[in-house]
């Protein structure tokens, strides 16, 4: 009896052998995707951080951010980047950076062109008082409200230099007001859902 | 006739194994399904060695399931699918003499395991060799003793001796 049925084994795998190593690898994929799935970050359990720069050296900053924050919540930190030269760039910022980034690091000429009203958080005195701790702040105002912080200045040096090629100007930290990481600053009221505004005071701190 | 092989019971005891075999492979698979559900929905965050233990479990079972399918079940559904048609079909009824039954040989006839048993008749003053099939041993008969079978499918369900 062992003798057939081992023949017939042999008979089965001369003929299905493709499906003993397909349907494995199959199942091992879908295995894998759907682990990636369940545990693919929230909306407020990442950042990411818009970057007008004519290059991206590194995610080396991304990187501490995400370790330094990660007992918060924090999973992931990403940087997208995007050159102001480019003639995409207004439609890039104004697709990916207002639509999915939480934090922006843009020069003062693309802060000139813009209307910050629609998408960038306005630095009120309460939010001031919170969450900048640069000592002696100097930020970017329109239509005498606060925009954006000052994090370099054209021709200084920044720790970001390892990772950012910053152009030659004043380069401003904003906020977007869209963002369901900014606590109850911005359009959502979810006060413990803050992992942009640590992220803004951790940028600056080590400014 | 001296029966070789109960169909009716053998119909039935193969139906009621293919329908068994048959849950069986259906409520493990459930099971994998549950525990894999259960293990992906309640993985922790670092997740590297589920995952690796998820894949080799999955290979086992895939594995498992093709040696089922391929070797088992099979082998069941082709022992139902005689008994079955023999229920219902027509059957053969011949005089032969025996010969032989080739006892230590068996055989794969249909995915069905059986031993041959030589035999032969005579017609038109011509002998002519006629090999047939049985499931288990039977007898004994001595050799040039004159049979009447009744066969279904070259399978001998019956036999009985004439002189």
């Amino acid at each position: 009896m062992k003798k057939i049925q081992g023949a017939e084994f042999k008979k089965s795998l001369v003929y299905d052998w493709p499906l003993f190593i397909v349907l494995p690898v199959v199942a091992s994929l879908t295995i894998s995707y759907l682990l990636m799935m369940v545990h693919r970050p929230g909306d407020n359990e990442k950042l990411d951080i818009f970057v007008a720069s004519s290059s991206l050296k590194g995610d080396g900053f991304c990187s501490e951010i995400q370790k330094k924050y990660s007992a918060n919540g924090l999973k992931e930190v990403t940087a997208t980047q995007s050159n102001p030269t480019d003639p995409v760039f207004a439609e890039k910022l104004s697709v990916v950076g207002y639509g999915s980034s939480d934090l922006f690091l843009l020069p003062k000429s693309v802060l000139d062109g813009i209307d910050p009203t629609a998408s960038l958080l306005p630095f009120t005195d309460s939010f001031i008082s919170a969450y900048v701790v640069k000592s002696s702040p100097s930020f970017y105002v329109s239509s005498s409200v606060s925009w954006g912080l000052l994090i370099k200045s054209a021709g200084e040096e920044n720790w970001l230099d390892d990772d950012v090629a910053f152009l030659d100007e004043d380069y401003y930290l904003c906020l977007n007001v869209t963002s369901k990481n900014i606590g109850d600053m911005g359009l959502y009221e979810n006060p413990e859902y803050n992992l942009a505004l640590l992220a803004f005071t951790y940028l600056q701190g080590r400014a | 006739m001296i029966a070789v092989v109960d169909v009716k019971k053998e119909a039935g005891h193969y139906r009621s194994l293919k329908t068994k075999w048959l849950s069986a492979f259906v409520i493990s698979t459930l099971g994998f399904f549950l525990i894999m559900s259960f293990a992906i929905a309640f993985s922790p965050d670092d997740y590297l060695i589920l995952e690796i233990a998820l894949m080799v479990f999955s290979t086992l079972f895939i594995w498992a399931a093709l040696y089922f399918f391929g070797v088992i079940y099979k082998r069941i559904r082709r022992y139902d699918r005689f008994f079955q048609s023999a229920l219902s079909g027509l059957k053969e009824k011949e005089r032969l003499i025996f010969d032989s039954l080739l006892e230590d040989e068996t055989i794969s006839k249909d995915g069905m395991e059986v031993k041959i048993m030589k035999t032969h008749f005579v017609e038109n003053g011509k002998t002519f060799e006629r090999d047939l099939y049985v499931f288990d041993d039977f007898g004994p008969l001595e050799s040039g003793a004159s049979i009447d079978v009744e066969t279904f499918s070259n399978v001998v369900l019956a036999y009985e001796v004439t002189k």
